[in-house]
């Protein structure tokens, strides 16, 4: 065990090697999954806003055109 | 199939699909080639054990030159059909091409120094790949310079498709010019001459890495899709309360 830790004296540039790769890799999935689950709570936090309004019939005082865009929002969906 | 998948829900539709069978199935290529390259494959006869540093050192140096591609290809796509989804693209290949492009040069050196007694030489082969991965950082930094989104997509895909010129300047580098590099040996015209016990391996990692650059494209991609459909929610919602302000 200690021999395949050792790297037959080559331990100070393979294993850095290995931890580089791990490091970058490993930061680029954290940084990647972290970028979708805060674009996906921005966007449900913001839809949930929309059905409020539409709820309390705040956008009801809105032109006819409004209402037809406000009606195409309920088809945008996470 | 580009004007198929140019339609943002398509596309979304078959990411959502497609996207945890990427990060599955590169899971699992890891698992098997990291116990492969690090335990299972033999010593090299002259290198000894820093040859293990090739499973890691060769797929990032194929995997940032082929993202360059994908980079330059959907680049090309945006500049003459201004297809979004290929801006995306574009966008998210980027920052995994730095990695890859960093990854191969930082433990390149860290094969350099045991078996050419030096961390860095500026010989044709490590700067073109330095010139690569200086690419992606001026790419990145060009379209976060540039405030309007479309300019910014139009000069980074310009920038891109200039840069494109580098990749064969990287392949044939050490053909073309001296090197302490060795020469290709797996993609070869008369096939590889690595043994198949380090051949394996190599491959695994190198597909490891190709699925998981796959998996991370497209998360990403729609992660800038979802805050996208936000911005656009974000502005109506601006305008409705400064429509109820004036009211």
């Amino acid at each position: 065990m200690s021999a395949f830790f050792a790297m037959d004296g080559y331990a100070a540039f393979v294993w850095p090697s290995y931890a580089l790769t791990l490091l970058g890799v490993g930061g680029l999935v954290l940084w990647t999954l972290q970028a979708r689950r805060a674009a996906a709570a921005r966007l449900a936090r913001l839809q949930a806003l929309e059905t409020s309004a539409l709820d309390t019939g705040a956008l009801e005082t809105g032109s006819s055109e409004t209402t037809v865009t406000e009606t195409g929002a309920t088809e945008i969906d996470a | 199939m580009w004007s198929y998948l140019a339609n943002p829900e398509r596309f979304d539709r078959l990411a959502r699909a497609v996207i945890p069978w990427t990060w599955g199935v590169a899971a699992l290529l890891f698992a098997i080639g990291l116990p492969w390259a690090l335990v299972i494959s033999p010593p090299d006869y002259q290198q000894s054990e820093t040859v293990r540093i090739m499973y890691v050192h060769v797929p990032a140096a194929w995997l940032a030159m082929a993202a360059y591609t994908g980079l330059a290809v959907s680049s090309f796509v945006y500049f003459i059909w201004s297809h979004n989804l290929a801006d995306l693209a574009a966008r998210a290949l980027a920052p995994a091409g730095a990695v890859f492009a960093f990854l191969c040069l930082a433990t390149g050196a860290l094969w350099g120094r045991p078996m050419w007694g030096a961390w860095w030489v500026w010989d044709a082969r490590l700067t073109s790949m330095l010139v690569l991965f200086l690419l992606y950082l001026g790419y990145m930094a060009l379209r976060a310079a540039i405030e309007d989104e479309k300019l910014a997509a139009r000069a980074g895909a310009i920038l891109a498709m200039a840069g494109v010129l580098n990749l064969p300047i990287i392949k044939f580098s050490v053909d073309w010019w001296n090197t302490l590099h060795q020469p290709a040996s797996v993609f070869r015209f008369d096939g590889p001459t690595i043994h198949p016990s380090a051949l394996w391996p190599l491959s695994i990692m190198a597909l490891a890495f190709t699925v998981l650059l796959t998996a991370l494209v497209l998360t990403r991609m729609r992660a800038m899709i979802l805050s996208r459909k936000a911005d656009v929610l974000e502005r109506r919602r601006e305008r409705r309360l400064e429509l109820e302000a004036g009211l």
